[in-house]
């Protein structure tokens, strides 16, 4: 995510309230900032923020946006194994 | 009484050369330093080869810079750039380039769901323009940053902001993008030409059956450019740019040199001028190309350097056609001062043709330049890509400062005086070379019709043609006489009156003019530009007597096509036919034989010796 950024702070609400729904054992959130982690942002080839990269085992999906639609991060998720908690 | 405030001149744009050959030229200068320069092309118009150029030349300057690959990896990109030897890899490695990966990730899908903005790029050029010191960035290319492509709105916004921290960090930028046709909108997303403070669009058109590169300048906020379209292609080295304005010609001290020809000499003051253009204008037969031999010889006796490009025959029967005339060649060609280069101009683009002759001149550094004729060119190009190529020879020439002598064959009749304007304006010299008959023989002129910034005579001299070349001596009026190729002899003996004559040549210009020759004599002439044509012809309910036919001939040559004719039965097979051509080699006339031609004149010829021949088949013994 950016800085000073109204799309990157609202992805980062959308996401941390979705992941309420998840046991948080399972799952691990890394929140970067490109304006102080570049380096990581260029090898992660992030051209667009906020951008979540989901990394389930070898698999890897790319999110880009503010996520007020998060059905997107609960299918890839899904795909992964992952549902929300009962 | 009221002052006028003053206005301040806006400070000259400070610039980077590109060291794209003739960009700087067209830009005056190359792009705009701390600003943003716009490529834009179809896919297949040398965007990146441009851009690549830019990067290659500004990192060589000591002007770091960022390339950002999109479209291709850096690999691949980094490869394109070395195989056009612009040492890219080289400057990696001296630190002078840094390239970043900013395609997109195939390891897994990408899904866009609501708003966002570009920092993740922006953050990433910030930190190497730290680290790096760049100064400079080409992105290759918006199309494929924006796609998929953003709602119009959020994709302008999210340009903007590219385009701003560009600005924003001093930065020099080059970004490409897509066009979706050659003219209309500029771009496939429309927003990018807004923002970028000039426009460059390249072009590859398909203009009549060649393909036409271009680039045009079409916007360059606060500098003068060179406006419309220029010719460009892409060579090994990359993309190069013919300027059409030739305004780095050297200063000129008026020197003359001699022509060749004492008696023009006399006609113009004393000879040619130093880095002038001279077009030699007439009908076929005129003698245009004995003139454009007797001014290469004449050079390189003198100790010049002179580059004689033949468009018209191969090599050995052009110099065998001069020896014919008594103009050896062989001992100057093989001194090193003269160099004769035939070809067929329809074997490559006139872009490529250009290329080559630049190379010419770079390498032989010829003081003559000689063109024999650009006439050929113009068959083997539209008239638009031959204006274009006119425009870019007159300044390669002038940039290099060659004294050139091009000639141009007119059709029999028409006022060889008129022409399109811009060969007239290009050209410092026009000679006009011209016959009429009288009697039974030709009465030769050559006459001045320009002579930029030197007295001449304006009235015609005698031409003669024989061994030695070309003689030009001042001729006696003679009341009532009529000039020009149209001119009808009084009292000339018609000599085929009533002779149906197929005339079976590809090039309208040189067929009109032996058309208007054979009429002169009384001949019928049914014209063929190519074997079907001849063929049908031949079979209708009026068969020619006489056949005149050139064996180079789109489709089917005239060979193949004499053998069709001799394989018909009756008198049609047996109608005489003689090869009019400019191959005249051993092998040529014993192949034309064969096939069952009964005479062979070689081109050119005088309009009377073929007549002459015509006469002899039609009144020899049929087969």
């Amino acid at each position: 995510m950016a800085p000073r950024s109204a799309a990157s702070l609202r992805a980062q609400r959308n996401l941390e309230t979705l992941l309420t729904e998840y046991d948080g054992a399972r799952v691990t959130l890394v929140v970067r900032d490109v304006a102080t982690d570049a380096l990581q942002a260029e090898t992660d080839r992030v051209v667009f923020t906020p951008t979540l990269i989901v990394r389930i085992g070898d698999a890897v999906a790319r999110i880009v946006g503010d996520l007020v639609d998060v059905s997107a991060i609960t299918n890839v998720l899904a795909m992964g194994g992952l549902e929300k908690k009962e | 009484m009221t002052t006028l405030p003053t206005t301040t001149r806006p400070p000259a744009v400070a610039k980077i050369p590109t060291g794209v050959p003739g960009f700087d030229s067209i830009s005056y200068g190359g792009i705009p330093k701390g600003r943003s320069t716009l490529v834009v092309g179809r896919a297949g118009t040398g965007k990146t080869i441009f851009a690549l150029q830019i990067a290659s030349n500004m990192a060589k300057l000591g002007v770091k810079t960022v390339l950002v690959a999109v479209e291709e990896t850096p690999e691949d990109l980094v490869m394109t750039g070395d195989t056009l030897g612009l040492g890219l890899s080289e400057a990696i490695q001296n630190g002078s380039l840094r390239v970043t990966d900013a395609s997109r990730p195939m390891d897994g899908p990408m899904v866009v769901t609501g708003d966002y903005d570009i920092s993740g790029l922006t953050h990433r050029i910030e930190a190497i323009v730290k680290q790096t010191g760049a100064q400079a960035i080409v992105l290759d290319s918006a199309t494929a940053l924006f796609s998929p492509r953003p709602p119009q709105e959020l994709l302008r916004s999210l340009f903007f902001q590219l385009i701003h921290h560009f600005k924003k960090l001093d930065l020099t930028s080059v970004v490409l993008a897509e066009a979706a046709q050659d003219y209309g909108q500029l771009t496939t997303l429309g927003v990018e030409d807004y923002v970028c403070d000039v426009v460059v669009i390249l072009r590859n058109i398909i203009d009549g059956e060649r393909r036409r590169r271009s680039i045009e300048i079409n916007k360059y906020r606060r500098s003068a450019h060179y406006k419309g379209e220029y010719p460009c292609t892409i060579t090994a080295n990359g993309l190069t740019i013919f300027p059409l304005d030739a305004k780095d010609r050297p200063d000129s001290d008026q020197e003359r040199y001699p022509s060749g020809l004492p008696g023009l000499d006399g006609m113009i003051e004393g000879g040619l001028f130093r880095d002038s253009i001279v077009i030699v204008r007439g009908p076929t037969g005129s003698g245009k190309t004995t003139l454009a031999g007797v001014y290469a010889r004449s050079g390189a006796e003198r100790g010049e350097r002179v580059a004689y490009y033949g468009f018209e025959e191969p090599k050995p029967i052009l110099l065998r056609n001069f020896a014919a005339l008594g103009l050896p060649t062989n001992e100057l060609i093989a001194s090193g001062n003269l160099v004769v280069q035939c070809r067929y101009p329809e074997a490559m683009g006139l872009e490529d043709l250009l290329v080559s002759l630049r190379m010419g001149l770079e390498e032989f550094k010829p003081s003559l330049v000689v063109l024999d004729s650009i006439s050929s060119i113009e068959h083997s190009s539209s008239e638009k890509g031959f204006r274009q190529f006119m425009v870019g020879l007159a300044s390669l020439l002038r940039e290099h400062g060659r004294s050139a002598l091009l000639t141009q064959t007119v059709m029999g009749g028409e006022n060889p005086g008129h022409t399109a304007p811009y060969l007239s304006t290009l050209a410092d010299t026009i000679l006009i070379l011209d016959y009429s008959i009288e009697k039974y023989d030709l009465s030769r002129t050559m006459r001045v019709l320009k002579m930029r910034g030197s007295a001449h005579v304006t009235h015609p001299y005698r031409l003669a043609i024989g061994q030695g070349g070309l003689q030009v001596e001042p001729q006696a009026f003679k009341p009532g006489a009529v000039e020009g190729s149209q001119a009808r002899p009084v009292d000339r003996a018609r000599k085929l009156e009533n002779v149906r004559v197929l005339l079976v040549e590809d090039f309208s210009d040189a067929r009109e003019a032996i058309k208007l020759a054979l009429q002169r004599d009384g001949a019928q002439v049914v014209e063929a530009a190519n074997a079907a044509e001849a063929f049908a012809v031949v079979q209708s309910p009026t068969p020619p007597d006489v056949i005149v036919c050139d064996i180079g001939l789109p489709d089917e040559d005239g060979i193949s096509l004499v053998k069709r004719i001799r394989a018909l039965p009756g008198s049609l097979g047996r109608i005489p036919t003689a090869a009019l051509t400019a191959w005249g080699l051993d092998e040529d006339r014993a192949r034309a034989a064969d096939a069952g031609f009964d005479a062979y004149v070689i081109k050119p010829t005088d309009p009377s010796n073929l007549a002459g021949v015509i006469d002899r088949l039609r009144q020899g013994p049929k087969r």
